[in-house]
């Protein structure tokens, strides 16, 4: 599925995951003790895990802690960056 | 202590310019509602809240806005790059391009630079959440 898909599209997936993370996160701030919703941020946390990695191995790294830097080399300051046209 | 994620947190390709947009949306990056004063709000206010789980609140969406702010920033950047000297005498964004050029820096629409002055942070909880209530319905 990976190679099938455009940047964009890869990149729709990291902030649509993203997203439900963010806001289960601040639900469980004040409510820790609600089991569906730990559940729901467990499920959506690896989804969003797995889209960052499909997301790296094309596109370059999208966070510092998953750089191998001697093996990839230095990407992280390769345009384009986040408020450039686009993705 | 924060990390960063090469990312927008909501996808953004704005094809046309236009600097009059970039000034009325500039209050939202740097005005006093906006997302940088709703960042500097939270994240002061969480280390003398008594409450963990309030503490932690404000530590995650003060860390969001921040993610807001850069969307805003990008919006006003997508906006106004490139202008045509036409476009930048003639849109009142002028004003600001004396000053800051293509760049960004945090103002309110009306010209006020950022400032502490628009949020409050007391050290009280009730009183720093019934700011907290003022701000965010004015955005």
């Amino acid at each position: 599925m990976t190679n099938l898909m455009s940047k964009e599209r890869s990149m729709k997936r990291v902030q649509q995951y993203s997203f439900a993370v963010d806001e289960a996160r601040l639900y469980l701030d004040m409510h820790p003790e609600d089991e569906a919703a730990k559940r729901f941020y467990d499920k959506y946390n690896a989804m969003r895990q797995s889209a960052i990695s499909d997301h790296e191995k094309l596109y370059g790294p999208l966070l510092t802690d998953n750089i191998s830097a001697s093996k990839d080399g230095w990407k992280w300051t390769q345009e384009p960056f986040p408020w450039e046209m686009g993705v | 202590m924060w990390n960063y994620e090469k990312r927008l947190q909501y996808p953004l390709s704005i094809k046309k310019t236009d600097p009059k947009s970039a000034q009325i949306i500039m209050s939202q990056f740097g005005g006093p509602d906006g997302e940088l004063a709703a960042s500097m709000r939270y994240i002061s206010q969480r280390y003398s809240m008594p409450y963990g789980d309030v503490a932690g609140l404000l530590t995650d969406i003060g860390t969001e806005e921040l993610a807001h702010m850069e969307l805003v920033s990008s919006m006003i950047r997508q906006l106004t790059r490139c202008l045509t000297e036409d476009q930048i005498e003639n849109s009142g964004f002028h004003t600001y391009y004396v000053d800051h050029g293509p760049g960004l820096w945090p103002m309110s629409s009306g010209g006020v630079p950022f400032t502490s002055l628009v949020f409050a942070s007391k050290g009280d909880p009730i009183t720093d959440l019934t700011e907290d209530l003022a701000a965010e319905p004015a955005c």
